[in-house]
């Protein structure tokens, strides 16, 4: 809880939105209807709402001489709230790992991410409903209602994630026409509200896990097939005794081992990185290999060969 | 019962042009001499009762009277979502007889003409003229600023000139000069129009609203109207076009309107020339792109344009419609870098994304427009 880190993901989630409304254009034709020649072609300038007011002040009239009041259309967007996202959450114990670049015997573990909505307003504001037109246009089409980005929120380990967009409810449109259009300057107003699905990682950098090179599956031939097989079945370490557990490691039951003394694998199937320092980045080729034996041996989970059970 | 004949309080004509003088000579007295910018409409929207297309193209110096004395009205500088804003407004007079004398009503304007350089004669593009123009009346082509007299309609879409044009008119919107006309027809100001204070207020305003009764001792006394109670904002640029002649005027659209940087170091000669067309393609009549020069940096080769058509497209010649100055373009265009706007953050979203946006599933940005990307 208390390791120091920051992965930026706020602020890449704040750039992967406001990107995909760099490019809104518009085109200014010289009739009202598709049949006109270009006159003007623009692309309509974005920014992060929010600011420090001393910041503003500075970058837009650092002379003290403004001329006008502002300049249209801009668009600019920010994030308004966010909130837990309990409809995506995974068992927080769950891991994943991903591969160290360079590095074929280590690689990053990390705990599934938390899962939040982050919510999102891009606002437009223009002098014309023409204007107001274009760009509604341009972005309505693309949210149905949602949108998915694939993000690399962390590009040297490279943890892709889904950024799914969804506009919430129906543009707001507002002209102010009406009222004070004698005294005030006219200008639309139009508010898109999105929801983003966003996921957020605890400390990552400095973790190594071993990798796993080798799959060995043995396969047996007998009624205690299930005793083996399955998951809530374990053998001692001293191997004379089988264990049965519940989910939460609760013992259920204990058997004498000799009771499963009659059976013993009868094929291996190993299954092996090719080359075996191969580094563990899509696609790796493996190498499988199935053996048939007789030999009265089974492999202890807990010490990790071979054990000879004595049939 | 009629009124009294012997007692004229209404209809002295007299007394009204000594009152006319009077305030003339007020305003003059204590006023301010400002710059009246009439807007034309290029492309009035009959459906939504608005213009994208507004061009200011003549400037009329004329004198009015502040009515503020102790500042600004108006929400003054504030910060809204899109940035700092500066909402100042305040109240001017302006003399009636002065306003017909300087500013004239012909404020018309035609629509799209093309014609060749050694040819007097103008098509119209789309464009009936209709009753609109008459022999004798003079017309001036917008972009490249040729004067030249009617001389005959043979159609509604075709004008003989008197004079061949210097250079080619390549799809130019028209405005009629206004004839220097001893019996001016009545103007007023109209809302819409703009107003720039210069130095020391160094401001364009717009006209909100014309008052021309309500005002105090506006209500007709004498029974005459002496003056006109203009409602001026702080104007709202929406990149209308501005080209007075004037740089004290023009800053408006050189200095905000939406400009790219052309770095054109690829070849060629030539030095463009302000306020210029600048184009691509293989003939000005059917160009590829064009832009109006706001800047030429001749030591950079690097050529500011604005009021932007089409796409400007690498190692390909950009030519001055006047100057004939040629330079080919020799770094891509970055249509997201807006040099005009120093708070947008287009460029910086195009830069950042770069590092985390997987596009292997296909690339949100593909635009016809920026060449397949916006990654510049």
């Amino acid at each position: 809880m208390l390791t120091q880190f920051y992965h930026h993901l706020l602020r890449k989630y704040h750039i992967a939105f406001g990107s995909l409304f760099k490019q809104i254009t518009l085109v200014r034709n010289d009739t009202t209807d598709s049949n006109g020649v270009e006159m003007q072609r623009f692309v309509v300038p974005i920014e992060y709402a929010p600011r420090e007011t001393w910041v503003a002040r500075l970058r837009d009239d650092p002379q003290i001489k403004q001329q006008f009041s502002t300049v249209l259309p801009r668009l600019a967007y920010e994030m308004t709230a966010m909130r837990y996202d309990p409809s995506r959450r995974l068992n927080s114990l769950n891991t994943r790992v991903r591969p160290i670049p360079g590095d074929s015997t280590n690689a990053r573990r990390y705990f599934v991410g938390v899962p939040y909505v982050l919510v999102f307003s891009l606002y437009a504001i223009t002098r014309s409903i023409e204007d107001a037109n274009q760009i509604m246009e341009q972005v309505i089409p693309y949210f149905a209602p949602d949108y998915t980005l694939l993000v690399k929120l962390f590009p040297s380990i490279g943890i892709l994630d889904r950024m799914r967009i969804v506009m919430d409810g129906n543009p707001q449109w507002l002209d102010t026409w009406e009222g004070d259009g004698f005294t005030k300057t006219r200008d639309v107003l139009l508010t898109f509200n999105f929801n983003v699905a966003a996921t957020f990682y605890g400390p990552i950098a400095g973790t190594s896990a071993s990798l796993i090179r080798k799959v060995i599956v043995d396969m047996y031939d007998s009624s205690y097939d299930a005793s083996l097989t399955d998951h809530s079945y374990l053998l001692t370490n001293t191997y004379d005794h089988l264990l049965r557990e519940d989910m939460s490691g609760v013992l259920l039951t204990e058997e004498d081992a000799s009771s499963i003394g009659d059976i013993a694998r009868v094929v291996r199937i190993e299954v092996v990185p090719d080359p075996l320092n191969a580094i563990p980045v899509k696609p790796v080729n493996t190498t499988t290999t199935i053996t048939e034996y007789s030999d009265g041996r089974v492999t202890n989970v807990y010490v990790g060969h071979d054990t000879d059970i004595g049939v | 019962m009629p009124t009294n004949p012997y007692m004229n309080w209404w209809s002295d004509k007299n007394e009204q042009l000594l009152l006319h003088e009077l305030m003339t000579e007020a305003i003059q007295f204590h006023g301010l001499d400002v710059y009246y910018l009439p807007r034309i409409m290029r492309r009035e929207d009959s459906l939504y009762s608005e213009d994208v297309l507004s061009q200011f193209v003549s400037i009329f110096p004329i004198e009015v009277y502040l009515k503020n004395v102790a500042g600004w009205d108006g929400q003054g500088n504030f910060l809204n979502k899109f940035g700092l804003n500066i909402e100042h407004t305040f109240t001017v007079m302006v003399s009636t007889d002065r306003f017909n004398e300087i500013v004239p009503s012909a404020r018309m304007v035609g629509g799209r003409v093309s014609g060749s350089s050694s040819s007097t004669e103008l098509s119209g593009i789309g464009t009936n003229f209709g009753d609109a123009l008459r022999v004798g009346e003079q017309i001036m082509t917008q972009t490249t600023r040729q004067i030249r007299t009617v001389m005959s309609v043979a159609n509604n879409e075709r004008l003989t000139m008197n004079a061949a044009f210097d250079t080619a008119v390549v799809s130019e919107f028209y405005v009629i000069v206004p004839p220097p006309n001893p019996f001016p027809i009545p103007s007023r100001p109209m809302e819409g129009d703009w107003i720039y204070i210069p130095l020391p207020i160094d401001k364009m305003f717009e006209i909100k609203f014309v008052e021309n009764e309500k005002a105090p001792g506006q209500f007709y006394p004498l029974g005459t109207k002496t003056f006109y109670e203009l409602s001026l904002e702080t104007f709202t640029y929406s990149h209308e076009e501005v080209r007075t002649g004037d740089p004290a005027v023009d800053f408006v659209e050189t200095e905000h309107a939406y400009s790219q940087d052309l770095v054109v170091s690829l070849g060629g000669s030539g030095d463009y020339i302000l306020g210029e067309t600048v184009y691509q393609g293989a003939t000005a009549e059917a160009p590829a792109a064009t832009g109006v020069v706001a800047l030429w940096d001749a030591n950079n080769t690097v050529l500011r344009i604005t009021d932007i058509t089409g796409v400007f497209a690498n190692a390909i010649p950009v030519i001055g419609m006047t100057s004939l100055a040629s330079r080919g373009l020799g770094v891509e265009v970055c249509p997201l870098l807006i040099p005009t706007d120093l708070l947008n953050d287009n460029r910086y979203l195009a830069d950042a994304d770069d590092e985390f946006l997987d596009t292997r599933e296909g690339d949100p940005f593909k635009d016809p427009f920026l060449g397949g990307s916006a990654r510049c």
